[in-house]
């Protein structure tokens, strides 16, 4: 039986999480909090919903993306949906989150538990999670570990892209500026 | 010595120019159209795919990695590999690698696996996805003839030019540029054949997961197909490394930070909120 086919896959997908008509839907909260456009923060929703699926029925410890873990986390906020609905009545079993114990070890078992929910994945649904919501290993396990919550409001950000650009214009105009001169 | 003698050094240097850029085209474009078509066939075991996807060089990243997967290979204090469990299950190409008692080399790894190397890479001659020497001796000719051609050409003006006392260093310049590119193009030459090279595409396609995160078994696999880049990131980056060694690694430093779960009583853990 395919995923897709299972009972348990339909009451996942059926699932809303948090109230649907509330001026800050949850989509919407995990858009704003991660920065992402509403429909990439969708699709991050239902990748997060394979991700239970496959956490409840392979039988091990699943690992999820960074992405993924952030709308697992935001959903854990949703305590009363996530504790009192989605695990007993959707899920049928307790979903609990484990964080790492840090070190060598751990950082070995998690890429395997990574790994092989990437498998899991493709087996369960035919087909390879989609590449920018579950990256390569570098990506998960030496990039995004190291975001980090910040407030606008407390400085001025920039991309690396536009950073280079702006020294690049300050540079050049410092360079005309000295010619002049 | 007629043949251009109205034409200015300028105005060869740019007519040769535009000559050696469409060479360039068409020695890309020769091999890619005039390759032998081979036989299809599907090739699915890490060894045949390695050196079907990248030679020799990369049958011993392939071997190398199996063994330090199942644990024959470990990592040595300056970033080589040392042989730890001689005893592990190998192929024979592996065994020749797990005989070595020096911390192992790439250059010796791939020297240690050349018999292996040949038999495997005559085997899928026969079987259509490599092509035979004499095949592969005329697709290199070939894609380097249109170079051959316009050196031939550019050596007459440059003779031509330096016997009236002109200046022909730029020109001299740019036949040393056909030359490298013809070295290039002839050292660089596909030695697979459609067939071949469809087979590669083919697995690569069938295992794209395999370059985001390999599981143990499947690391061999990974990095026939797509190198050992795939490895960054994972418990056997050393064969990477080493891969790397004297020349600069991206592989950079790994947190370990990451989350899990489960449905069957993993770590309980919250983030607030």
């Amino acid at each position: 039986m395919t995923a897709t086919d299972n009972p348990l896959w339909h009451r996942i997908a059926a699932h809303t999480i948090g109230p649907p008509d509330a001026p800050l839907t949850f989509a919407a909260r995990l858009a704003r909090e991660n920065r992402w456009q509403a429909a990439h923060a969708e699709r991050v929703i239902g990748e997060y919903r394979r991700f239970c699926y496959l956490a409840v029925t392979v039988g091990e410890e699943m690992t999820p993306s960074d992405a993924v873990d952030q709308a697992w986390h935001l959903h854990l906020t949703y305590s009363r949906d996530y504790w009192q609905v989605f695990c007993p009545k959707v899920l049928g079993a307790d979903l609990h989150h484990g964080p790492t114990r840090g070190g060598g070890q751990e950082r070995d078992r998690f890429y395997r538990q990574y790994a092989a929910t990437l498998a899991a994945y493709e087996a369960a649904f035919g087909e390879a999670p989609p590449g920018d919501i579950w990256p390569a290993a570098h990506r998960r396990f030496s990039v995004d570990p190291r975001g980090v919550r910040v407030n606008f409001s407390d400085g001025i950000f920039l991309s690396r892209r536009v950073a280079l650009a702006v020294g690049l214009i300050v540079l050049a105009a410092g360079w005309l500026a000295g010619r002049t001169m | 010595m007629q043949l251009f003698s109205s034409w200015t050094g300028g105005d060869f240097l740019l007519f040769y120019t535009m000559l050696l850029g469409l060479c360039t085209v068409a020695a890309w474009w020769i091999p890619a159209h005039l390759r032998e078509p081979g036989r299809s066939g599907e090739s699915s075991d890490p060894e045949t795919l390695a050196m079907l996807a990248g030679g020799r060089e990369r049958l011993a990243d392939s071997l190398l990695v199996d063994l330090f997967v199942r644990g024959g290979l470990a990592a040595a204090d300056d970033g080589k590999l040392i042989v730890a469990q001689p005893g592990v299950p190998a192929t024979p190409a592996g065994k020749e690698l797990l005989a070595l008692d020096a911390p192992i080399t790439l250059a010796e790894a791939r020297k240690r696996i050349g018999v292996h190397a040949e038999r495997l890479a005559a085997r899928l001659r026969r079987n259509g996805l490599m092509l035979r020497p004499e095949e592969l001796a005329r697709l290199r000719w070939l894609s380097i003839a249109p170079f051959g051609a316009l050196l031939m050409l550019g050596l007459y003006r440059q003779r031509a030019g330096a016997a009236l006392g002109e200046p022909t260093g730029f020109l001299v310049a740019l036949l040393a540029l056909t030359v490298v590119l013809a070295v290039f193009r002839f050292m660089k030459t596909d030695p697979r054949t459609i067939a071949g090279i469809a087979a590669v595409a083919e697995a690569r396609k069938r295992s794209a997961r395999l370059a985001r995160a390999p599981q143990a078994e499947e690391a061999a696999m990974a990095v026939a197909l797509f190198g050992t880049a795939v490895l960054v990131g994972t418990p056997w980056e050393p064969v990477h490394a080493m891969r790397q060694q004297g020349s600069s690694s991206d592989s950079g430093s790994s947190s370990g930070d990451s989350d899990s779960g489960s449905g069957c009583g993993g770590g309980c853990g919250g983030c607030g909120g």
